[in-house]
């Protein structure tokens, strides 16, 4: 669970008792500048999350991308853009740039595209929504700091935007990113 | 433990599910009429209330409600009344936590639901019954829950063993305890009396291409197992830990971007599912 609950002496913090967590689902995404929010996605398996933090404006957002490309259904990228690498990061960072987020100053971590074992790229659909994203974040100049990436298992990633730190979880136990230093 | 005396050591279908195969029986009989139906459900009280709840569900789009479970199965049809029980019976047996597989409570009754609607979906393509393919896609993997029942404890070594070799889960299972779940699971459902058509593809979900018979199901089934980890639904430590079988792709001549529309849907629907029963976002063991 999140820091803040091991301060003073094992008493919960003010921010921790109202905190609220927002979920975010399978192409979907939410962006927030409330420092009591925790952002968080369950079972990224081939999907990829995109995480990001603006350590200075305690503002952020958490993407969870479905597939690599919105030309498979424009009708869809309209209704839910969230769903494609392409069109999910273009309103991603819309909606950072409008609570003033500086991209240039994002933390970004990336967690996801897990894959099948065997290397058929038809359907390593994790390994394409990797190279989606990457292409995409390249093309913007925009710096990952963390990588996630690949493997056999989901994972389920929980963004304090208290702190910016990024607590993962997956079946082999938790682990936690402080995407500030 | 050999797999005749795992057999011998499970008990009979739960009372809910025994409905299951009755009622495939009586959709492949020409003569059924909605009465034989009516008879079958409303010999359960709290079935019946669940079928005319969700019959009413804004997916049917219903104008006026019905109270009567004959009124309300002429409304729906055979078959989404068939998918209406087999969702509420089935998914009660697939409904429980599988502590060796790292699998919570309601983390396989998602993945079996998803994989039924897949089957559904590829079913409208390919022809085939989708009442037939709606329960394969609900119970393939009951062969888990035998597993997890006996040889919980000796995951680890299954996991460490896929990790170690670069196999899949299924391989591991054959070498670690000597046969696996797919098999497993298939046998059991023989044994309750499902048709051929249901416990063949099952059999071979992992390796579509070795079946002798039931070869479309059993592509069907292999191909919606990846669908359903698409849309991250796959639970349960190295969920990922398998192979796709390409062939399984050409035999049912279906292109890349319907597969991703697919998992698209599968999503989709199974949002309506789980808004219709009442279940709201459920809180994954990974949190």
């Amino acid at each position: 669970m999140v820091d803040t609950f091991k301060t003073l002496g094992g008493a919960p913090s003010i921010g921790s008792v109202f905190s609220q967590r927002i979920v975010v689902g399978v192409g979907d995404m939410a962006i927030s500048n409330s420092s009591n929010a925790i952002l968080s996605t369950y079972a990224l398996g081939s999907c990829v999350g995109v995480i990001a933090y603006d350590p200075l404006l305690i503002a952020g957002g958490l993407l969870h991308i479905m597939l690599p490309d919105s030309r498979l259904s424009a009708e869809k990228a309209i209704a839910q853009p969230s769903m494609f690498a392409d069109t999910g990061l273009r309103a991603f960072f819309n909606g950072l740039q409008g609570l003033k987020c500086d991209l240039r100053r994002l933390r970004i971590m990336l967690a996801g595209g897990a894959s099948v074992m065997n290397r058929n790229d038809m359907f390593n659909i994790g390994a394409r929504n990797i190279k989606a994203v990457k292409q995409i974040l390249y093309q913007e100049g925009l710096r990952v700091i963390r990588k996630e990436l690949g493997g056999l298992n989901n994972r389920t990633v929980h963004l304090n935007m208290s702190n910016g730190v990024v607590d993962m979880k997956t079946p082999d136990g938790l682990q936690n990113f402080p995407l500030v230093k | 433990m050999n797999q005749e005396t795992l057999l011998e050591s499970v008990k009979s279908l739960p009372p809910a599910a025994q409905i299951l195969p009755k009622l495939l029986t009586l959709l492949r009989n020409p003569d059924t009429s909605s009465y034989h139906i009516v008879d079958l459900i409303s010999f359960d009280p709290s079935l019946t209330a669940q079928v005319l709840k969700l019959s009413n569900s804004a997916y049917y789009g219903v104008a006026t409600p019905s109270y009567d479970l004959d009124e309300a199965i002429n409304r729906i049809g055979f078959g989404e009344t068939f998918k209406l029980v087999a969702v509420i019976c089935g998914g009660k047996l697939v409904d429980q936590p599988l502590s060796g597989f790292c699998i919570d409570k309601g983390q396989l009754w998602e993945h079996s639901v998803a994989c039924a609607i897949a089957m559904e979906l590829l079913a409208q393509k390919s022809g085939e019954d989708t009442s037939v393919c709606y329960t394969i896609g609900l119970l393939h993997a009951i062969g888990k829950i035998v597993f997890n029942e006996h040889f919980a404890d000796r995951y680890e070594e299954v996991f460490a063993c896929v990790e170690k070799e670069g196999i899949s889960l299924l391989e591991s299972e054959n070498r670690i305890l000597g046969f696996n779940h797919a098999h497993i699971g298939a046998a059991l459902l023989k044994k309750w009396n499902f048709s051929e058509n249901i416990y063949v593809p099952i059999e071979f979900q992992y390796t579509p291409m070795k079946a002798e018979s039931h070869l479309q199901l059993s592509c069907m089934i292999h191909l919606t197992y990846w669908i359903v980890a698409g849309v991250g639904l796959n639970f349960g430590k190295d969920a990922w830990a398998f192979n796709v079988d390409s062939k399984a792709f050409e035999q049912l001549e279906i292109t890349e971007d319907q597969l991703h529309l697919h998992i698209i849907d599968v999503h989709k629907r199974l949002g309506e599912i789980k808004s219709d029963l009442g279940i709201a976002q459920k809180v994954h063991s990974i949190n």
